[in-house]
């Protein structure tokens, strides 16, 4: 005999606690907010451009101490070292470079590192541009070479000439430019010890773009699933599950302020698939609180939510577990990359099941769906029609 | 609502079957994919880069630095003419796209508006104030530049990035002035960044017509392979006198275009004054004899080697040439944009790397893998130990949705990218809503006291307007995610979204079919769920 993880059929006043649930939702909702204004988001390369490497030692486990020493040394602002797995893999990120007068003087130690100290590179009096100290003239194995131990294209090298060179290039993409160097430095300083298993660089403009596109995102996707309930159910309905789904939104993201957890693309990917799931549940709700509008015309609104939660509550509770030991499943084995999107889920699932009840169908009590029922609103439910 | 036609029977049966065909050549051992068709091993998901490995660039087109350069080339040029007509102008500066030209007195401006406005159709000149006029290229010829720039970007790139032809990069325009470059496996990012920005070499050699085969090398010549655009050269090598003509720094721009008269497609191209002098004096003494175009794009490439060698015909000077043939139009578009390629026309920057070493995608597959297997296991157990033989059926059900979103992956030949991976997960996790729904239902309508057929009828109609509404939302949070997404979030996107639509199939006609055909059999007086 199959087993029944809840009774059969379930009587649980669930709205006759919506005051307290609004409260602590309301409560949580509000600390998020101030949180993410306040201690910040731990906002990832993806958002807040930078440079991560994730590296490997070559041989036994990675010296955290030594690889902190050795990349303070390099003068590239704030770098953090996140150490996972059991092979000596460290993941370093590297803020992201501003190009000021600090990356040149890297470069400038890397090339002349690799060609002698007579190569020289510093700022250009004025303006962004370079100046480039060439000991004789140029030719293309020389070219390479530098463009190997600078970043800098080729083609911004001069093409003829010795002396002292100028490089024009924008303040913009010399900022970008930095990037790089950031990268040459970090290998540099690792290559002998670690292999380079993944480099990832954003560069100051795509950051800001990726973070107002993923913005955008959100509110397309919240909305235009709003717009979709409105339009199968009514307008209430709309907005309820637009309020259910800010609530998840907001307190999932208040849940990534409160671990520190990296903010990033698949971070904003759990983020939507948050909403994907919470909807989806809260439309199994709706769609129970529709049809028992119709099915009992005199029982007052209260009564009928509770009873359609109540219907439904063996399903949700099935489909919260399911999801919810698949996310364990991929929190546990998927890998450094897919850990912060599985955890994600995982407070998603949970909050997303109870934003369906507390939020989204009590929003429907305050929001005249069935006005000339209101004055029930206050009698305890009616057993007796649950059971007919 | 049980009872499924015959056709509907065989129209569920076919598309299953069909499925597995398409996910079979993703599972098939290499052995055995050898012996079935090119076209069948083909059909196959292609692996993101975060999983085969791989490098991913975006890159910025310095697009306005083209600008600035040209409009400096325009201030020349509007001097000269209107210093023809006695009009003095002061220090013009450029703005934009375009430069903005002071005059000096401004009773001269609106004769100096009509002599600019007659200098070239593609620029557009206007008053602004009193005594300045703004000279720019108009609207259409700054799209017309900035695509002409990116297309040839792209193909540079392309030459560059894939010698060979084998490595299948994705190279696309992005916006007004990015590319997007990815090419999968390769090992050091490093290197190929290097080998993006670097300098080409374009040269016109005479070709040493005197040279006999078999006789020894003379050492004013050289024999180089000679790679024509239709691969129809009748000899692969050709040999050309060392001396350069004119360098490729000298050739200003090279047009695809029509002779007049004949109408066939023809190039034609342009020479700085200097380049234009050196081209007159060597075409006027060797008519007749070939001109050997050589392109240098480093020893990675092969070194130098000859793209085209036409003949001739007559003393070419005025810095303006055409270079005709029996040529396609393709083929004049292809050898036109050759021939600028010599370098890059603009500074690509890269602003956006993202690289992955293969053996990192082979962890990442492991562990994607183990992920959803125990997934999809732990979800199996729960769903038999809550829903006894139906929960078997689910699992069935489960087990075909995944077949099938291989199948519409490899059919649409999308890439599977980690997060792609987790969207399947997911997918298994969620995909069993719709079988939940189902058998809840089901038990309400048996707790209701219906029949075991009736209560099964029941429970698959009532469950539909949920499961569809449930499955639609999530799809609009899929879709948008894959609009605005990018790389391996997409392919999380895809496979979430994909995975919601054949979850419709699976769980409302799949297992349908299986729950009515084993009432069929078992004719059961209990529903035991």
């Amino acid at each position: 005999m199959p087993l029944h993880l809840i009774p059969a059929k379930t009587n649980f006043d669930f709205l006759g606690k919506r005051i307290p649930a609004l409260v602590l939702s309301t409560i949580i909702n509000v600390l998020s907010l101030v949180a993410v204004f306040v201690v910040g988001l731990n906002f990832g390369i993806d958002f807040k451009g930078g440079v991560a490497v994730e590296v490997k030692a070559k041989q036994g486990a990675a010296d955290l101490a030594e690889l902190r020493h050795v990349l303070d040394g390099l003068g590239l602002g704030e770098v953090t070292l996140q150490e996972f797995g059991s092979g000596g893999e460290v993941l370093v990120r590297v803020q992201r470079q501003e190009g000021g007068p600090e990356c040149v003087a890297i470069a400038a130690r890397l090339l002349s590192k690799s060609l002698g100290p007579e190569f020289k590179l510093a700022a250009a009096s004025q303006g962004a541009g370079l100046a480039l100290t060439l000991p004789r003239g140029i030719d293309d194995g020389t070219r390479k070479r530098i463009s190997d131990a600078t970043g800098l294209s080729e083609a911004q090298l001069p093409r003829t000439g010795s002396g002292v060179q100028r490089i024009d290039i924008s303040a913009d993409q010399r900022a970008e430019w930095c990037q790089q160097v950031a990268i040459l430095a970090v290998k540099d300083a690792l290559a002998d010890k670690y292999d380079f298993r993944r480099t990832e660089s954003v560069g100051p403009k795509v950051g800001s773009e990726l973070l107002q596109t993923g913005i955008i995102a959100m509110l397309a996707t919240l909305l235009a699933i709003a717009a979709y309930v409105w339009f199968r159910f009514e307008w209430q309905f709309g907005v309820g599950a637009l309020i259910a789904l800010l609530h998840d939104v907001v307190s999932t993201v208040g849940v990534f302020v409160l671990f520190q957890l990296d903010f990033s693309l698949t971070a904003l990917a759990a983020l939507l698939t948050i909403a994907g799931y919470s909807i989806n549940d809260t439309v199994v709700v709706f769609d129970r609180v529709r049809e028992n509008l119709r099915r009992y015309k005199r029982l007052a609104l209260v009564d009928i939510l509770n009873v359609s939660i109540n219907e439904t509550l063996s399903r949700t509770i099935m489909t919260s577990s399911t999801v919810f030991v698949a996310c364990v499943a991929l929190a546990l084995f998927g890998g450094p990359v897919l850990h912060s999107f599985a955890i994600g889920m995982l407070w998603g699932v949970i909050v997303g099941t109870y934003s369906s009840i507390w939020i989204a169908c009590a929003g429907l009590v305050y929001m005249n769906l069935r006005p000339e029922r209101m004055r029930g609103e206050d009698k305890p439910a009616k057993t007796e029609v649950a059971g007919r | 609502m049980l009872h499924f036609r015959r056709w509907q029977t065989w129209s569920i049966l076919v598309v299953c079957l069909l499925s597995i065909l398409l996910a079979l050549p993703n599972t098939l051992p290499a052995n055995v994919l050898a012996w079935l068709p090119a076209w069948y091993q083909k059909a196959r998901i292609h692996l993101g880069l975060d999983l085969r490995g791989g490098a991913h660039f975006l890159l910025e087109v310095d697009i306005e630095s083209v600008f600035r350069q040209k409009a400096e080339g325009l201030i020349d040029q509007a001097r000269a003419e209107l210093r023809k007509a006695n009009i003095q102008i002061g220090v013009a500066r450029p703005q934009g796209t375009g430069v903005i030209v002071p005059l000096r007195d401004p009773a001269d401006l609106s004769r100096a508006l009509e002599i600019l406005r007659g200098l070239d159709s593609s620029l557009q000149a206007e008053a602004v104030g009193d005594r300045e006029i703004k000279l720019a290229p108009s609207e259409v010829e700054v799209r017309r530049r900035e695509q002409q720039i990116i297309d040839q970007s792209i193909e540079v790139l392309r030459r560059r990035v894939d010698p060979t032809g084998t490595t299948e990069p994705t190279i696309q325009r992005q916006g007004s002035n990015r590319i997007l470059l990815q090419v999968p496996g390769i090992d050091d990012p490093q290197d190929l960044k290097n080998r993006i920005n670097k300098t080409a070499k374009l040269a016109f050699h005479m070709v040493n017509e005197d040279f006999q085969p078999g006789q020894s090398m003379p050492s004013n010549s050289e024999r180089l392979p000679y790679v024509d655009q239709r691969g129809t050269a009748e000899n692969p090598q050709i040999v050309v006198l060392r001396r350069v003509i004119v360098g490729g720094e000298d050739l200003t721009d090279a047009q695809a275009t029509f002779d007049q008269q004949t109408h066939r497609p023809i190039i034609s191209f342009a020479f700085t004054t200097a380049g234009g002098r050196a081209f007159c004096t060597a075409t006027g003494q060797n008519v007749g004899k070939r001109l050997a175009i050589v392109l240098d794009e480093g020893p990675q490439y092969g070194g130098r080697k000859v793209i085209s060698a036409p003949v001739v015909q007559g003393s070419i000077c005025g810095g303006h040439g055409i270079i005709t043939g029996s040529f396609t139009t393709k083929e004049t578009n292809e050898l036109a944009l050759l021939l600028r390629s010599g370098a890059l026309p603009a500074t690509l920057t890269v602003i956006e790397e993202r690289s992955v070493g293969a053996d990192l995608g082979a962890d990442a597959i492991r562990a994607g893998t183990i992920a959803a297997l125990i997934g999809a296991a732990l979800v199996a157990v729960f769903m038999i130990a809550i829903y006894g033989f139906f929960g078997v059926l689910s699992v069935v059900a489960v087990a075909f949705n995944v077949v099938m979103i291989f199948a519409v992956m490899s059919a649409l030949q999308a890439s599977l990218t980690l997060p792609g991976i987790a969207g399947i997960v997911l997918t298994i996790g969620m995909a069993v809503d719709a079988n939940v729904l189902i058998y809840e239902r089901i038990r309400e309508e048996k707790a209701a006291g219906r029949t075991a057929l009736s209560a099964l009828a029941a429970g698959f109609e009532r469950a539909m307007s949920a499961i569809i509404d449930a499955n639609v939302t999530t799809l609009i949070a899929g879709l948008l995610l894959f609009g605005f997404g990018s790389g391996p979030i997409r392919g999380f996107a895809v496979t979430l979204s994909v995975g919601l639509i054949t979850t419709l199939f699976t769980a409302v006609l799949l297992t349908r079919l299986m729950v009515s055909e084993w009432y069929r059999r078992a004719r059961p007086a209990q529903l035991n769920i």
